[in-house]
């Protein structure tokens, strides 16, 4: 069914799927925000990573039509600027890493995708004391992870994207497992279930699938798992004896 | 500094250093902060705390009823260092609140150092 194969990435592609991806986070803002337990459960995750890649986008737009490694860059900077949250700072080191990699690329091939979207996690890892696992760290690094090994098999963009996502969800559905505090609640990671989403648009674009700026709901609502259907009050669910510390 | 929490059933004594503990683990779980560091500088350099004396990078003051915290930590470059430092604080709030039942009226953050990593 897949007729649509790519071996490269450039400027202009790659600025579609970061739109993409910010379209999809911003249809899914409220459903994040409902899962967001941890770190301090405020119910803004989805809120604070929105607000961090639309910044993100207006300082890659504001430079205009470029080469892959200038928007990427910009990206990085507007992501920078516009951090919100721990998940908004997380996610401006994960494109900081992913930037710096593909610095002097005009596009990137499939092994070059895998390694700058592995150099983002290197970066991501590096600014935290003790990284807390079952978080949007271990969805990423999961994924970047299969994002490589694919990368050694497949030199197609479009389905190393698409098992990147595949690994991407089957990371977050575990992460209760990581994090008690999620599976007490009963929910997945609220900054997981963020990069999921945006990872989804990335895929929508290099499917073909992603044409108009109207786009329908992304199959995200099944991830706000088991007991807990109504996503509205996952913060609700927290009394202060079931609170795990970490520390 | 003694905090003490009054019940019916009497009272409870929390000490500073359980609360510095407690506020620098909290810390610690924060994305972009890579460690607490001493108060005093040494030459102008921050001194990174290991973990047994992470208490020091931190000071509990009580004026009556408010209790406020200093906080001395080292962020990670690159980051969006007064984000991080908001999260610092609303971490740390929280945690004491949920662990020790006591409100932090004020969370003062100070960035004594920045740690260039290889991006």
């Amino acid at each position: 069914v897949n007729s649509l194969s790519r071996k490269q990435i450039d400027g202009q592609l790659f600025r579609q799927m970061i739109r993409a991806g910010s379209r999809y986070l911003t249809q899914q803002v409220e459903t994040i925000n409902a899962l967001n337990v941890f770190p301090v459960p405020d119910g803004d995750t989805g809120t604070n990573m929105n607000m961090t890649f639309v910044s993100g986008i207006q300082e890659m737009d504001r430079r205009g039509d470029l080469p892959l490694e200038k928007s990427a860059d910009a990206l990085s900077k507007g992501l920078l600027m516009g951090a919100r949250g721990n998940s908004g700072v997380i996610l401006s080191q994960l494109f900081r890493g992913f930037a710096k990699r593909v610095n002097g690329l005009s596009e990137m091939n499939a092994k070059q995708f895998a390694d700058a979207l592995q150099n983002g996690v290197h970066t991501a890892y590096q600014a935290v004391v003790k990284p807390v696992e079952g978080t949007i760290l271990t969805v990423s690094k999961e994924a970047a992870r299969e994002a490589v090994e694919f990368a050694k098999k497949s030199s197609d963009v479009v389905e190393l994207m698409n098992a990147v996502v595949t690994k991407a969800k089957t990371t977050l559905a575990s992460t209760p497992d990581l994090l008690p505090v999620l599976k007490k609640v009963g929910v997945v990671d609220a900054g997981g279930q963020g990069l999921v989403t945006i990872y989804e648009g990335f895929l929508a674009v290099l499917k073909g699938e992603e044409r108009s700026f109207h786009t329908e709901q992304p199959a995200t609502k099944q991830m706000v798992s088991g007991a807990h259907a109504h996503p509205k009050s996952a913060q609700a669910h927290l009394s202060a004896e079931e609170i795990e510390h970490g520390y | 500094v003694i905090i003490e929490i009054v019940n019916p059933s009497g009272k409870i004594e929390v000490y500073s250093n359980v609360i510095a503990t407690i506020a620098g683990s909290a810390a610690l779980q924060c994305y972009g902060l890579v460690g607490m560091s001493s108060r005093k500088l040494k030459d102008g350099i921050a001194e990174l705390l290991g973990r047994e004396t992470l208490g020091k990078g931190i000071e509990v003051h009580r004026e009556g009823e408010q209790i406020h915290l200093d906080l001395y930590i080292i962020v990670a470059y690159g980051t969006k260092i007064s984000e991080v430092a908001l999260n610092v604080q609303n971490r740390v709030k929280y945690t004491l609140k949920e662990v020790v039942g006591i409100d932090i009226d004020t969370v003062n953050v100070f960035v004594q150092g920045v740690r260039v990593m290889n991006p």
